[in-house]
Formats: structure tokens, sequence, C-alpha cells
């Protein structure tokens, strides 16, 4: 509600055609306060920054402030488990968003009666739960291994690649993968389906093949949403704790297990070790939720500089990722 | 690509249903065999005869979750509003910072408070474990206020202020009828939220707050497939069950206000 018109002056729609709308009596506010705010902002920066400030702080009380700062940068086991996290974030955000997309296609295609709301299974199972499944179904003596040995390819366990508990994470991957492809999908075929179907229809009638269309039309449309699934997604993989816990390797943990593990199991001497490892989880979490609020203060700048998005998509991108507005629909 | 996608969804969507459904009722299933090669009852019989301890940590985790979303509602509801009905400078920053919370890693904030927590005596108690997984969530709660405020013209609460209606009364009679839909999809979204998450409840609960997903990794970390996939169906009852008991409440609340439940509030129930 804009300050600049007057509220009893205000045009209609016409679905309120012949309605009278009264101007905010006197006695009531004409807007709520913005100390409303408060405690939400109150909650997200405990959230956002209390966490790496208070590990940050103790890090910089501790004896050796200097060389707990050099740690920070240089100490092999925070660099090994740091590096680890990232790949596997990496990795797995990367699949997941390349299978949703291929999924969300696909589901958008089905008639109306499929069970299609089936793929939100995923994201009402827990993460523990992805865990089971990937230990239950790619251990060595789990389900796949003995498809593939009932089917010939591999003529006893051993021949079976260790997959769960492996130092190349490829269990939390396959896990994460689970998660993660399901929640691709849900903001995927949200943003597909609101892309007006005459564009494709037109692009069909102009002759473009089913390649073409999807990235001359449908990426251009839904790029700013897989940008911030994305984002998600990474920082999701990047920091959870429950399923490096139970898939991961006992001897090369990830940042978020080795953190706990340093914090809870180690000696005393190790606490410092642990709190850097905290302020640079918390540093790199940073750095996404920067891109991730540039992209959402400037988003049109932002992309076409990057030359990703032509100007209609970065156009919709606001609607896109943000809640519909009720001020900023009255507006138009 | 489409027998990709075919297979994909199968494998992640139908197949764990049926696995978990045969996995909980096998007996001995050796190595390479694919199908089981004798039935059992024995997850029912384990669940039965230890239903006190599983029906209090089911009890534990629905009450922490319950208590997470009133919490969130309190973090949440004056700032959906404000986001929802006036504009002003640095809206958007603030829209992206209260949606911030749920890209922070837990690790980070849960531990790096935990130094603090201790010493304010928040952990090991129920209600700094609700706390905590309600300053994780409340973001999904803000949202969904945000677009129920959106959908409701100004105009009504002051059509009830001109009829008389002031403070309590205008949000009983006006806004919590009105906001109910929305304000029951961000409190699932958050109660499945809550009751799912381990690490938190785990480190903030330390043991003494009990909770299903507790009671449930040791199972799996034992390798014990069989009650774990019971277990997890009896997880995905308890969502379902609420589900439908809000479903019957609000339409009950709807009926008994003589107010049908339009296109719009239907729709947004649904979603």
């Amino acid at each position: 509600m804009s300050s600049a018109t007057d509220p009893g002056m205000r045009r209609y729609s016409p679905a309120d055609a012949g309605a009278f709308r009264p101007p905010v009596p006197p006695g009531l506010r004409r807007e709520p306060s913005l100390w409303g705010l408060l405690p939400g902002i109150a909650a997200a920066l405990v959230v956002v920054f209390g966490g790496g400030l208070y590990a940050l702080a103790g890090l910089l009380n501790s004896e050796a402030p200097q060389a707990a700062l050099t740690m920070l940068l240089s100490d092999p086991v925070v660099r090994a488990s740091l590096g680890f996290s990232v790949r596997v974030a990496a990795i797995s955000s990367i699949s997941s968003i390349l299978l949703g997309v291929m999924l969300a296609l696909w589901l958008w295609k089905q008639p109306p009666a499929f069970p299609g709301y089936l793929y939100t299974l995923p994201l009402i199972f827990p993460h523990v739960v992805a865990a089971f499944f990937v230990i239950a179904w790619f251990s060595r003596s789990g389900l796949m291994s003995g498809l593939l040995y009932q089917l010939g390819i591999i003529q006893s366990l051993d021949g079976f690649p260790v997959l769960v508990f492996d130092n190349n994470g490829f269990g939390v991957i396959l896990a994460y993968i689970y998660k993660e492809t399901a929640f691709v999908v849900l903001l995927m075929l949200a943003a597909i389906r609101k892309i007006d179907s005459r564009l494709i229809s037109t692009a069909r009638m102009l002759g473009a093949g089913r390649t073409k269309r999807f990235f001359s039309v449908i990426l251009p449309e839904t790029g700013a949403t897989l940008a911030v699934a994305w984002i998600i997604a990474f920082l999701y993989s990047f920091g959870a704790f429950d399923i490096p816990f139970l898939t991961g390797s006992a001897s090369r943990p990830m940042a978020s297990v080795a953190a706990y593990r340093l914090f809870f199991e180690g000696t005393l001497a190790d606490r410092p070790r642990a709190l850097a490892l905290l302020v640079l989880i918390w540093l790199i979490t940073m750095l996404f939720l920067i891109i991730f609020a540039l992209m959402q203060q400037f988003p049109p700048r932002l992309l076409r500089r990057l030359n990703l998005f032509d100007g209609y998509a970065s156009k919709r991108f606001a609607s896109a990722t943000r809640p519909a507005d009720d001020s900023e629909r009255k507006r138009k | 690509m489409k027998h990709i996608s075919r297979v994909l969804f199968i494998a992640f969507f139908l197949f764990p249903l049926l696995y978990l459904g045969i996995r909980m009722f096998a007996g001995i299933w050796s190595y390479p065999a694919l199908l089981p090669e004798s039935w059992t009852g024995r997850a029912l019989a384990y669940i039965l005869a230890n239903r006190g301890p599983i029906l209090r940590s089911l009890g534990s985790s629905t009450a922490y979750s319950l208590t997470a979303v009133l919490i969130s509602l309190f973090f949440s509801y004056a700032p959906a509003r404000v986001l929802a009905r006036r504009n002003f400078a640095g809206k958007s920053l603030v829209q992206t910072l209260l949606l911030a919370p749920l890209l922070v890693p837990a690790v980070v904030y849960a531990l790096g408070l935990f130094p603090l927590m201790l010493r304010l005596g928040i952990s090991d108690r129920f209600g700094g474990v609700a706390l905590i997984l309600a300053l994780s969530a409340f973001p999904y709660m803000l949202r969904a206020l945000q677009t129920g405020f959106a959908s409701i013209p100004r105009e009504y609460e002051i059509s009830a202020y001109m009829l008389g209606a002031r403070g309590i009364r205008i949000f009983s009679s006006v806004y919590l009828p009105q906001m109910l839909p929305a304000l029951l999809s961000g409190a699932t979204v958050v109660f499945l939220a809550a009751f799912s998450e381990y690490f938190l409840v785990f480190l903030i609960g330390g043991g003494l707050v009990s909770s299903y997903s507790g009671y449930l990794v040791p199972l799996i970390r034992a390798s014990d497939w069989s009650i774990s996939s019971a277990l997890i169906l009896i997880f995905l009852l308890v969502p379902l069950m609420l589900y439908a008991l809000m479903e019957r409440l609000l339409s009950r609340y709807y009926r008994r206000r003589g107010m049908g439940m339009g296109e719009q509030l239907g729709g947004q129930v649904r979603s």
C-alpha cells in the first residue's frame, strides 16, 4: 500500500466494479509498524550470524589467537575436510539439478491422472531415512550388488565397489541426490507451470525441436529458479550433518562431522581447530548467502552481465523467487 | 531421456515404499537373493513389545515439533504482516535475510552457539530443542503467512473497524478465519522439518529429550533393517494422520462459522 496514492481515490479492478473502497478511518493504523519485523529479524540474525561470530570470538579469545588464525588457513585436517565437503556438495547439487530438471520436464508432460505427487515422498522422508536407503541398497551386500550378481555382471560381492562408508563420499552423494532431486523437481515444476504455454507452442510452430525449445524457452524462463535451487542444494549438502554421520567414511569425515567430532570427542587442544572449522563453514555459507542476496536484489543487472538469461526471464525472476506480494500486485 | 526419467521416477519414488513394505516382513534375506527367502512378523512383534518407548519417543517428537510451530508463529506473524502490507526501503534485503536461516547449516549456528546455550541453560531441555528447531524453520511459516496476508484485502479489517470491532476482535473474526489455511500450510512444513530433524535434537536435547529419529538411528546403525523399515513406515503415518486431522478440524471450523471454504481457501489447504 503506497502512501503516495490516496486510498480513497484508487481505481478498481473489474472484479471489484461497483464496490466502494473505504479510506482508512482515523484511529486505525494506516500501515503496520516496522517494529513488527523485529522478532523475525532477531531470529534470523541469531541463526545467520550468531554461531559463526561466536565461534570466531572463541577463536580470537583462545590462548594464542595468532596461531589460531593461521590454523584457519593451514591446518591439514581442517583443509582436507572442508575441501572434501565442497567436492561432495558440488557433485551432489549439480547431479540433483540435472536429474531434477529431467524429471520435472517428464512429470510436466504426464496426464493429470498420473500420481505425480509421489515425487514429494523424499521430501517427507527425514535425512536419516535417505541414509538408510543408501546403506540398504548400495552397500556391498546390498540389493544393488545382489542384482548385479544375478545378472552375472559381478562374480561375488567383492566385485561390487565400496560405495557406502567409502573415502570418496559416494554414499553421502547418493543420499543427497535422493533428497535434493525431489527438491529441485518441486521448484522446477512450479517454475515450468508458470511459463506461458503460448511461448512454447509458438516456438513449436516456428519449428523449434525439443532441444531448441528447452534451451530457448524453458531454460531462460526457469534459469533463475534453478540458480536458487542450486544454491540451496549446495549449501545443504555442504553443511548438513545427518547423512555424512550415517553413511560417511570414519577416516575421512566431511566438515560438519569433523567439527562435531573435534568438539565433543577431541581433547581440549582440539577445540580451536573445531572453532576454526566452524568459522570456515560459516564463511563459505556467507559467501553463498551474499550471492543469493545479490541475485534477489539485482536480478536483471547481474544476470544480464553474466549473459546467462535473456531479459524476459530476468523480468520474471522476481515473481519466481518471491512470494506473491499484495502491494506489488496492486501497483500494476 | 524419457526412459531414464521413468526409471528415475520408479527408483526414487515408488520403489522405496515397496521396499519398506517387503523389508518389514522379510525374515532370512541372504546376499545375492533379490527377494526374501522367508517371511516373519518379527518387526511387528518388536514394535508391539516396545510400544512404550516407541510411543513415548513419537509423543516427544510430536510435542516439541508442535511447540516449534508455535514459536515459529511468534517469529513470523508480525513480520509477515509488515512484509505483506507495506513497502519500505531495503524490503527485499530484509526478505532475503528472513529467508536465510533455511540456508545456514545447523552445525554452524547450533554448534557455534552450543557453549553459550550450555551457559544459558537452554540445552538439554524440551524448550531449548523446540526453540532451536523453530529458529531454523520459521522462514517456511513466514512465507506461508505472507502469502496469506497478501490475499486478504485490507478493506475487511477496515469494515470490521467501522462496525465497531477493535484489536483482538478484528483478529479473531477477520484475520484468524481467513489466515487459517495459510497458517496451517506453514505449520505443516515447520512441523515436518522439526519432526524429521535428527542432529539438532540430539545435540541440544543431549539424550534427555527423546525423539523418534533418535530412536530410529541406532537401529539403522545396527543394520536392523526389518525393524527400521517398520519404524520408517510408522514415521510416514504421523504426518499423514495429522494432515487428515487438520483437514477435518478445518472444515468443521468453517462449517460452524457458516463459512464455506471458498475456492481460494480450499486451494490453499490442498497445496
